[in-house]
């Protein structure tokens, strides 16, 4: 039988506010244009959802954000120093520092490394965290895109199972940065609306986030709100920069989820789509969603259109969404959706939705062909 | 425990001037026209794997552990230094090319694994840590078999990058790549995993390695960031040199690991990596017949 894991001490800054509190209010009372923020890219304005201390005004805020989260989550789960020591870290990013030596080559002509490196790596990052907060012996990177802290999340419930590490602490992490605003620039991806699965949907918008939380076999505090059951990972090698339409490996990824977690498609009380706003993906997800789960489909949100596409902090980002939603005792309706596609056999919550007890399905789709499910169950 | 073995072996070291038409040429046609937009880094990924794919083991079960130090710094430093210049217009595959994510891709498409693939990097220990991480993957059965692998290019003069501390001004590190096939199946295994040792300190790690019994095939290896007059090293035990392991970084450990278990054919491998905060592990290796692929 394998060990419980239960998901504990979040900590978030991303578009909706950097406190706990007031991300949960903004869910239940939405007002999507006064997050979005122009960003100037020669002579044209891309939109970007920014976090309250944002990387785009400041070249400090990167690491103060970064810091800020994990000092959070470390306080709020009140660990001693041996237990530190036990706790392995696991940080999902697309771009994971490159926010830092972007500015300092663009303004400065100077090159920068997080306190402390040896030399410029990917692995930086958890490194710094482990070097910063004296966690332990297992600091691992995940570069797999827009899953990464989702495969993160996973990487760090096997480790425990596994008997390697005591808990995990995960971390999304997105800081501004223009390579990835641009680059997405030119894949056509970008949009000025995010409409996750609606008729009208033309692509995304782009976010900034850093999340964090820990996961433990057993947690201090009595708030055991969620708990993570299990998770599989799926490659699509259709294309590098989105999936089959027909859904097949994002919908393997699922039913190899709902296997790993032992738990059937008709218990799913919710599904947390991953839920670009891009006509393909999309198209992808609705399609894999719908072979999963047949015509009688849970409630499905999305929360892009509230944050932004945070890319590799996504996962953790909108879990920490999720559980603040489920906390509230409501699954939020997917900002952004009015008309429905007749090509998607999925139509998302228009409304909010009080929400039951037990297992919520969530998607992660990322560049590189990387499809990730994972069940949480909502103990409350 | 599951008996790990390794089914497959292979690496591939470059000069830093070998371009990206000369690593084209060595790839069969077919997987030439597959990889044509993929980046230099990709390529040399792709080099120990291109010529041999039909002694891979794989299924749709099947998993890819894709590890990297550093990643493809060249194709990053490419897109900023546009920037700099007024170019704010990228290509789709220059910015494509800036992840790890997209020659783990590209692999993953090359051998056609549709099952789990991860992209990751853990300093001196990422390809130990994608080892270790396919071990557990396998045990689970969460993968029927495991392609494991780690590729490093070395970036000179960056302005934008800094090479560790141990890459002087005279040293040049070669690019390159390893790959391994691990299964559970020890039919016509090259070599078995014995297993995967954690260490907090380098003293721990040493009592340990004091603890075991050697003959004279007894060989160890150590990460660049770890001197051998550092480490008390046992009676028995000889350091495993290898002329292609001039790799950089993670992946001169690879590179080592993979051609121990290509070319030797008895021996045991005390494979030592060292993480951040003088943290330890040490695979344990052991050759089970003689072959060369």
């Amino acid at each position: 039988m394998a060990d419980r894991i239960f998901i504990t001490s979040p900590a978030l800054s991303c578009a909706l506010g950097d406190h706990l509190d007031t991300i949960q209010h903004a869910l239940q009372h939405p007002n999507i244009s006064a997050r979005i923020r122009e960003v100037l890219v020669e002579k044209q304005t891309l939109p970007y959802y920014a976090a309250p201390d944002s990387s785009l005004d400041s070249e400090t805020a990167f690491l103060s954000q970064l810091e800020r989260v994990v000092t959070q989550t470390l306080n709020s789960a009140n660990l001693n120093k041996t237990e530190r020591a036990t706790t392995g870290v696991f940080v999902g990013s697309t771009s994971m520092d490159i926010s830092l030596r972007e500015q300092a080559f663009l303004r400065h002509s100077t090159k920068t490394e997080l306190p402390g490196s040896d030399g410029s790596n990917i692995g930086n990052i958890p490194a710094y965290l482990a070097r910063l907060f004296c966690l332990g012996h297992m600091h691992i990177s995940i570069s797999t895109a827009c899953t990464a802290s989702s495969i993160a999340l996973i990487e760090g419930m096997n480790m425990i199972r596994a008997g390697v590490i005591e808990r995990a602490l995960i971390v999304g992490v997105e800081g501004f940065n223009y390579l990835t605003l641009c680059g997405f620039d030119s894949l056509l991806l970008l949009s000025t609306v995010l409409k996750p699965f609606d008729k009208h949907r033309e692509g995304l918008i782009l976010g900034e986030a850093y999340a964090s939380l820990l996961l433990e076999k057993e947690p201090k505090k009595a708030n055991k709100s969620l708990e993570l059951l299990g998770g599989a990972v799926a490659t699509d090698t259709e294309s590098i920069s989105g999936n089959n339409t027909g859904g097949e490996i994002p919908a393997r990824a699922m039913a190899q989820a709902l296997h790993a977690s032992q738990i059937s498609a008709a218990e799913i009380k919710a599904i947390k789509a991953h839920g670009t706003g891009s006509v393909a993906n999309d198209l992808s997800e609705a399609q894999a969603i719908s072979q999963v789960f047949g015509p009688t489909l849970p409630p499905i949100t999305a929360f892009k259109p509230y944050v932004g596409h945070t890319l590799g902090a996504s996962g953790v980002t909108e879990l920490i969404l999720l559980s603040l939603a489920l906390e509230a005792g409501f699954i939020p309706k997917t900002f952004g959706f009015q008309t429905k596609d007749p090509a998607l056999k999925v139509t998302p919550t228009t409304h909010a939705a009080p929400c039951e007890p037990g297992a919520v399905l969530l998607n992660a789709f990322g560049f590189g062909g990387s499809c990730c499910s994972y069940v949480v169950s909502n103990l409350k | 425990m599951m008996t790990i073995y390794i089914q497959f072996s292979n690496f591939f070291v470059c000069e830093k001037s070998t371009d990206l038409t000369a690593l084209k040429n060595e790839l069969p046609a077919t997987v030439r026209k597959s990889l044509r937009k993929s980046s230099r880094f990709s390529l040399i990924a792709a080099q120990p794997l291109a010529n041999n794919l039909s002694q891979l083991y794989r299924d749709e079960m099947s998993g890819l552990y894709f590890a990297s130090e550093r990643g493809p710094l060249a194709n990053t430093e490419a897109c900023l230094q546009d920037f700099k210049q007024g170019t704010w217009q990228l290509m789709p595959f220059s910015f494509l090319n800036v992840g790890i994510n997209s020659a783990c891709f590209d692999i993953a498409q090359l051998v056609n694994i549709n099952g789990k693939s991860l992209a990751l990097s853990d300093a001196d220990q990422s390809f130990a840590t994608a080892l270790k991480i396919a071990c557990n993957d396998l045990r689970s059965k969460t993968v029927s078999s495991a392609l494991v692998g780690t590729v490093d290019e070395h970036l000179d003069q960056s302005v934008i990058f800094t090479a560790p501390s141990h890459i002087h001004e005279h040293s040049h590190p070669n690019d390159g790549a390893a790959w391994v096939n691990l299964t559970l199946n020890p039919d016509a295994a090259l070599a078995k995993l014995d297993g995967i040792y954690h260490f907090p300190t380098l003293q721990q790690a040493e009592t340990w390695l004091r603890q075991q019994t050697y003959d004279e095939n007894c060989f160890f290896t150590l990460p660049h960031s770890l001197k051998v007059e550092s480490l008390a090293v046992p009676d028995g035990l000889t350091e495993y040199r290898h002329p292609a392991a001039k790799t950089c970084f993670t992946t001169a450990q690879g590179v080592k690991l993979a051609a121990f278990v290509k070319e030797i054919s008895n021996g045991h491998l005390f494979h030592i990596t060292k993480g951040a905060q003088g943290t330890m592990t040490i695979i344990k290796i052991s050759a089970l017949l003689s072959t060369s692929q």
